[in-house]
């Protein structure tokens, strides 16, 4: 009975198994719009709404724009915007989608001209069974006005090419296809001759133009193009340059190209590495493709060049510009051009993309696989980075890929056959060495590696009260004296590989003295007293910090593998200054694009650096930091503030604080900027404003940075802040669009914003109008001014412009904007508050603190710009501060009682004491005076400025300290370069002759050790106890004399001079010296930080009068 | 490939050896291969259902020796709880079901750290049907039948814990090894109820279909069983011999990363009882193969011997013991990886002395153990290990 029942279980079993198993079901491709937030896909950087269009298949989902205002970082909608993979438990709710979208934003461009998409249509939803397409199209439109005529000029988009209202000649189309199955979608863009004549590329006035500048058009073709945000969460990587695209785009800057190339990187592909979903790109082979088009240009640039090469023409942290096809000579009406390539996913690193791309491809490709673990205790090691690297002819290797090492410390990938070599790189750990291996089609070649145990540091830190201290640790190494005098990069940590930057003393290296050979290994925040750092293992001098009011102390550990070391510090404030309290006004976390710091780091950093007061500002998205704050258990020692950075491409930034956050819209609030006048965005930053229009602060952001200058682009005088009248060639060349110009042609620019920045992180050179130095360079030229005389260009204004300068300008004219220091800190590599604002608030705790009290206390204008001296000044006799006051002068004269210190660490050289805008007074410091036992105290009689009959009139007065000692390890130096317009636009503008004089060896240093510097905001004296009368615009030439040089010095340490060496199998570097100042950097790092390189639109002098 | 034909030729032949029973003298029976271990069981008959509870408590102090080098060896001495069981079965004729928690099942964070929780999980579940006095089948959780030395009862041990091979490195004890023990699996086992026996002849069988992927599991990894047979012979109970064999095909990492893994595991043993002298030995291996990565193949050896006396005229009887046990969780020779780091130097040699105390009429005992470690110069330890250890079984 017992035998038959379980035959006749284990019959019936079979049955069911066999009836389970039908014909699978088939894949599938499907477009749609969305109609519910749990449609959306969900992740760090998406930023879909209800309205858009969802492409999906079975492996990978993805989200098209609806048209509109971008909410990524362009101007128009119809872009790519989210991408991921399609998930088990991906389904959202109304809050949003569920996913792991790290994508920012990807759209077309024709030359440097976008889509100005005004149609975003299914053209097939997949229900058939093929793919689904969607469609997004418009005609001609610009995300940068500055290029607005130079695109129209060379492509003919519209009849006019003075006009960009006039009408369109061309429309564009970008179809994204997504077939069922690919883990790609292909992106097909076309241009279409919709006039009634035939179009040329360029056009004839283009070629007009470009023979007047000298440049030949034979052979000039338009390229077509495509902008990527990958966003600073993603590190891209290209082949041949790795992680590295800082140097490695510098060092393709290097490589002479000719007009009508352009240089760049070249790369079969470009990928990114990612938390959870990586993407690529590729081009489809061509025989438009440009580069190879151009191929005579390009050899020898160490990249193999098809007919699906790329070109990468500017690179940042993010945003990448890709060229990739070149345009038809003609197109005939109703003729269209159709170019196409891949947006590849993969699920977290670069070899995955490279995968997808092979299957794409049907490249014929091996495989390759193994594991990693440690020496020490046989673990594996999971999340580690593994290079592959091509091994060449020649004996070099070149970097081609990267795969993460998963579970288990297991890795795999797909290689094209042929020899290759892995690495291993891990944070913490020493890199490992190069192993050989080679891949056979259709073979899988697996390699074990190791890796030395990482080292560990755990710093506790208290205060006096013996209570956990938010602080900041860094561990401080010291190279070895063999590497003296080489260049840190090539031997110190390896960019190429993913490794951080590792910032230097940036002093000249003595192999006798370990001191003059320090880096940073890695820094840490304690939220609750304790830090963990992760660092090579080795011996270091732990450092404890916070901010620049505090004590620092140092304790030198050494770190053996896999071990764990601790140590303990106190520090204790001792810079007092009752009822002052420090704020930076300006932000960044993730929700800004070319940010990768986690909101809960963010807080950390903030208190730790001993920033009293924060505003967040992220770019064109509201971020509130309370609920981190708390979660942090911060509350004692930070205040955090509603705020936003209204981010232009050319109109400015603006931050707006306090705001009201928005919990429904994905940017909480944040609003459309395109086309908008100033005024307009003054107005509406204000009504968005938590405390009413009145009590909400609009601050200008580095007002001088070049195309991120709201001075410089609205063309103010660097002399009187008048508007100064555009060049012939500027006329073509300036912004000239309607937040520029109103109807009747008058400038928009407006001076109802609260407060400027007269001091943001490491953009020293930004401050004061730059002069000519005491020693002057070999090369300078014969008619060069005198010794602390403004340098100016050929225009006669200022080559390198202050924005103190301007602002004393404003207030001689009665505006008074409030001068504020911020730090635009963006990553832990950048010091949150190096630059911040002391504020009087009178309260006794952060805790304390009110939005309403901040407010209070900047339109009251009590506020000091500081990065490390605090200033303080009584009138009078007054005890209380007299800074932002406006006081009845008793004579002719004021009795001004200067107080500043500094902590030991720090140190002040110099005070001067501005009136009006000139220099009244200096005094001079012993660097070596401890201003903590024993502060700069000094009453000075200083007289009111005069009328030119001899009277007194009402005069402002400002107090400047300024320091020689350098900050590191506190504040690191500046040691990577910007760029200026004349290299980062040389990759558009530079083979067009649109270069920029850079001021050569007389322009200010942009790598220098960073110093302490501090300026107050005025007390207003009047002589009749009314309204302050102001004074008037000062003669330039009252400024320009040397008289009023304020003193700046940026070699306060011995410059290193650092070679490069050769390049070997294992190195990709030659010989030669590296003189910063002659660097041809490329884009626009506003940190050390080499990779994190933000912004794409570099800065731009003033076009006119600086062509060559 | 010849091993995976070899284990599935073992499991065939496990299913369909013909058997002979053998009764051990001291009630120990090759049908243990089946039973996870209780003694002298709590019972209550409920009419038609007779249940029985069980449990063992085991609370140590260890203490290891802190080593100069390494900062998370011997920093964590103290008391640990390695056992806190309870467990019921139900039997009804032919039917028995069996349920064991475990309360002191570790949850450790990560390698390495003593970080993590003690937390409660379940040992056994299964139900067993006893279709004829050698065939039993049993549908749940239980330990899978492969070694001895992981089949033995907990209470039964001469040591208070497994040889290193079976036992693994844990927290605190040294740098962190998983052991090559295969623990309970959920899948079906076909066993015998009472062993086959000739004459003074014994002979057990016992073979498993399982998921494979460890106890508590929600699903199977990867859709492949894994294959698990055990063979003992005995004389008497003077000798047992065993051996035992399974094939699995692993898959570890989340979509879309998964790796095949494979392993392939031997284990020869030889346990002798005469008179109060007990002598074992074992040996063991686990072969992987990497199917996906094609990494390097690895072999596991783990071989330990052992010899207890128990005294029992004493008026608390004791027994004392020692056991060399050696680990090789990467034997494959002195093969170098790219890094330094050499496959034999992590090969570990486990000399330990070992007391036993048995209360002369209460099911409680105490341990008292004392192990030297060895290690390969370049990754030498000082840790060695005293663990004293209390037992409480019901």
């Amino acid at each position: 009975m017992r035998s038959t029942t379980a035959l006749t279980a284990l019959a019936t079993l079979g049955l069911a198994l066999s009836a389970a198993c039908g014909t699978p079901a088939p894949e599938r491709s499907s477009a749609f719009p969305i109609t519910s937030r749990s449609q959306l896909i969900g992740g760090a950087r998406a930023l879909g709404e209800v309205g858009d269009v969802r492409l999906e298949n079975d492996r990978i989902r993805l989200i098209i724009q609806a048209p509109g205002f971008s909410r990524g970082f362009g101007v128009y909608g119809g872009s790519l915007i989210d991408a991921d993979w399609r998930r088990p438990s991906e389904q959202g709710s109304s809050a949003g989608g569920v996913g792991s979208d790290q994508f920012g934003e990807l759209f077309p461009a024709f030359f440097v001209q976008a889509c100005a998409v005004d149609a975003v249509r299914i053209l097939d939803d997949g229900s058939s069974g093929g793919t689904a397409r969607v469609e997004a199209s418009g005609t001609a439109g610009d995300f940068l006005e500055l290029a607005a005529l130079l695109n129209r000029a060379v492509n003919g988009s519209n009849a006019d090419w003075r006009s960009g209202t006039s009408t369109p000649r061309l429309r564009y189309s970008t179809v994204y296809e997504l077939a069922p199955g690919a883990r790609w979608v292909t992106i097909r863009f076309t241009v279409e001759n919709i006039a009634d004549e035939v179009m040329s590329f360029p056009s004839d006035d283009a070629k007009a133009l470009l023979g007047v500048l000298g440049l030949p058009t034979d052979n000039f073709t338009v390229p077509v193009a495509d902008v990527a945000l990958f966003g600073a969460t993603n590190k891209v990587f290209i082949p041949g340059v790795g992680f590295d695209l800082r140097f490695g785009l510098e060092d393709a800057y290097k490589r002479k190209v000719d007009f009508p190339a352009f240089p760049g990187i070249l790369g079969e592909f470009i990928a990114s590495r990612a938390q959870g979903t990586s993407y690529g790109f590729v081009a489809e082979p061509s025989d438009a493709n440009f580069v190879w088009n151009k191929r005579a240009q390009y050899e020898g640039a160490g990249t193999p060049i098809d007919k699906s090469t790329l070109l990468f023409p500017f690179v940042a942290s993010g945003f990448v510009g890709i060229f990739e096809n070149q345009a038809p000579s003609k197109l005939a009406p109703g003729e269209k051009a159709s170019f196409a390539r891949q947006f590849v996913l993969g699920d977290g690193d670069v070899q995955s993309v490279l995968d997808g791309i092979h299957e794409l491809r049907k490249t014929a490709v091996g495989r390759f696989g193994g594991q990693l673990f440690d020496t020490g205790t046989s673990a594996p090691i999971e999340g580690a980075r593994i290079l592959i690297y091509q091994n060449l002819p020649d004996g070099t290797r070149r970097v081609y890929s990267q795969a993460d090492t998963r579970e288990r410390g297991n890795f795999q990938g797909t290689l094209p056959p042929g020899s290759y070599a892995m690495r291993p790189v891990s944070s913490g750990r020493w890199p490992g060495g190069f192993t050989d291996f080679t891949v056979k089609a259709n073979e899988t070649t697996g390699v074990n590696l190791s890796l030395l145990g990482p080292g560990r540091l755990i710093v506790r830190i208290v205060d006096d009260r013996g209570l956990p201290l938010p602080a900041k640790a860094s561990a401080v190494g010291s190279y070895p004296k063999e590497f003296s005098g080489e260049l840190p990069r090539t031997f110190l940590f390896d960019l190429q590989a993913g490794e951080s930057f590792r910032p230097t003393d940036f002093v000249a290296d003595d192999p006798n003295d370990p001191s003059t050979r320090r880096f940073i290994e890695d820094t840490g925040f304690t939220g609750d007293g304790v830090a963990t750092l992760s660092v090579r293992p080795g011996t270091y001098d732990v450092f404890a910090s916070r901010g620049p009011f505090y004590s620092i102390d140092h304790r030198e550990v050494s770190v053996k593998p896999g071990a764990t070391e601790t140590v303990s510090f106190m520090l204790s404030r001792v810079v007092s200054a009752p009822g002052w309290y420090s704020g930076d006004t300006h932000i960044h976390s993730r929700n800004s694009i070319d940010s990768k710091f986690d909101l809960d780091d963010r807080v950390r950093a903030l208190a730790g650096e001993g920033v009293d007061w924060a505003v967040a500002t992220d770019h064109n998205y509201v971020t509130d930091y309370r609920p981190y704050v708390e979660r942090a258990r911060l509350g004692e020692w930070l205040h955090p503030v509603v705020g936003l950075e209204l981010t232009t491409l050319e109109s400015g930034h603006f931050n707006g604080f306090p705001l009201r956050y928005a919990v429904g819209p994905v940017t909480h609030g944040a609003f459309e900027w395109a086309r908008q006048t100033p005024d307009f965005v003054f107005d509406r930053l204000r009504s968005m404003g938590s405390l009413g229009p009145d009590k909400t602060i609009v601050q200008a952001n580095h007002p001088r940075d070049g195309i991120l200058g709201y001075f410089a682009q609205y063309n103010r005088s660097t002399r009187d802040m008048s508007e100064v009248a555009p060049s012939a060639f500027g006329q073509f060349t300036l912004p000239a669009g309607p937040a520029f110009r109103t109807t009747s042609g008058a400038s928009t620019f407006s001076d109802k914003f609260d407060a400027m920045e007269l001091a943001n992180g490491k953009l020293y050179w930004e401050m004061h109008h730059h002069r000519v130095p005491a020693v002057l360079p070999a090369d300078a030229p014969a008619n060069t001014p005198a010794a602390g005389h403004v340098l100016l260009d050929a225009s006669g204004e200022v080559s390198f412009p202050g924005a103190i300068e301007d602002w004393f300008q404003l207030l001689n004219q009665g505006k008074m904007p409030l001068g504020m220091g911020t730090g635009d800190s963006h990553d832990p590599e950048e010091e949150a508050g190096q630059f911040r604002t002391m504020v009087h608030l009178g309260t006794t705790s952060p805790r304390e603190i009110r939005d309403e009290d901040i407010v209070a206390g900047l339109q009251a204008h009590k506020a000091v710009v500081t990065n490390g001296p605090m200033i303080d000044f009584f009138v009078d006799g007054a005890t209380g501060t007299s800074i932002g006051s406006t006081l009845k002068a008793q004579g002719s004269s004021i009795s001004l009682k200067i107080r500043v210190q500094t902590a030991a660490w720090q140190n002040v050289a110099r005070v001067n004491v501005w009136r009006n805008g000139l220099l009244v007074t200096s005094r001079t410091v012993d660097p070596n005076r401890n201003l903590v036992q024993f502060p700069f105290e000094e009453t000075l009689t200083l007289d009111l400025a005069k009328a030119s009959d001899g009277t007194a009139i009402d005069s402002w007065f400002a107090v400047e300290a300024i320091g020689d000692k350098s900050l590191f390890p506190v504040i690191v130096p500046a040691e990577v370069p910007p760029v200026l317009l004349t290299e980062a636009v040389a990759s558009l503008a530079g083979p067009l002759g649109l270069t920029s004089a850079s001021g050569g060896s007389l322009a200010p240093p942009k790598t220098f050790a960073v110093f302490p510097f501090a300026i107050t905001n005025p007390v207003w004296m009047t002589t009749t106890g009314g309204a302050f009368k102001a004074p008037g615009i000062q003669p330039f030439a009252a400024v320009d004399d040397a008289a009023n040089d304020p003193g700046i010095r940026y070699e306060i340490v011995p410059r290193p001079a650092y070679t490069i060496p050769v390049v070997t199998s294992t190195q990709s570097y030659r010989t030669q010296a590296h003189d910063y100042r002659r660097t041809v950097p490329l884009f626009y790092p506003r940190s050390n930080n080499p990779y994190d390189i933000r912004k794409v639109l570099a800065r731009f002098g003033h076009a006119g009068g600086h062509i060559e | 490939m010849r091993s995976r034909l070899f284990v599935a030729a073992f499991f065939a032949a496990s299913l369909v050896s013909p058997v002979l029973a053998f009764a051990a003298a001291d009630g120990e029976s090759a049908s243990d291969i089946a039973r996870t271990g209780n003694t002298k069981p709590v019972a209550v008959d409920t009419g038609t259902v007779r249940v029985t509870t069980f449990g063992i408590f085991r609370g140590a102090y260890d203490f290891v020796q802190t080593d100069p080098n390494v900062d998370f060896v011997g920093q964590n001495n103290g008391f640990f709880l390695d056992t806190a069981r309870i467990g019921f079965e139900g039997t009804s004729g032919a039917l028995t079901t069996r349920l064991s928690f475990e309360g002191a099942s570790a949850a450790q964070l990560s390698p390495n750290t003593p970080e993590g929780a003690l937390r409660v999980s379940m040992r056994d579940a299964f139900v067993r049907w006893d279709v004829l006095p050698q065939m039993s089948f049993q549908l749940g959780q239980a330990k899978a039948p492969w070694a001895r030395e992981e089949l033995r009862g907990v209470q039964d041990r001469p040591f208070a814990n497994n040889a290193v091979g079976f036992e693994g490195v844990s927290a605190g004890r040294g740098y962190d090894q998983p052991s090559i023990a295969i623990d309970r699996q959920l899948g079906l086992l076909v066993t015998t109820v009472k062993p086959f026996e000739i004459g003074n002849l014994r002979f057990d069988y016992a073979a498993m279909i399982a998921n494979g992927n460890g106890r508590n599991q929600l699903l199977d990894d990867n859709g492949k069983p894994m294959l698990v047979g055990r063979i003992e012979a005995g004389y008497l109970s003077y000798f047992i011999v065993g051996a035992g064999a399974y094939m699995n095909d692993r898959r570890i990492g989340t979509l879309p990363n998964l790796y095949d893994e494979s392993d392939v595991g031997l284990v020869v043993d030889a346990l002798s009882k005469i008179q109060n002298l007990e002598l074992f030995a074992s040996y063991a291996q686990v072969s992987t193969k990497y199917p996906t990565t094609a990494a390097p193949d690895r072999k596991q050896i783990a071989w330990h011997a052992q010899a207890s006396y128990r005294v029992e005229w004493a008026p608390m009887p004791f027994a004392v013991g020692y056991r060399i046990a050696h680990f090789s969780p990467f034997a494959q020779g002195a093969a170098t990886l790219p890094g330094g780091a050499r496959l034999s130097d992590y090969d570990l040699d486990h000399h330990t002395l070992g007391l036993r105390l048995f209360h002369p009429t209460l099911p409680m005992s105490l341990y008292a153990n004392y192990t030297l470690t060895l290690e390969p110069a370049a990754r030498t330890l000082t840790n060695d290990r005293v663990t004293l250890l209390a037992q409480l079984t019901f």
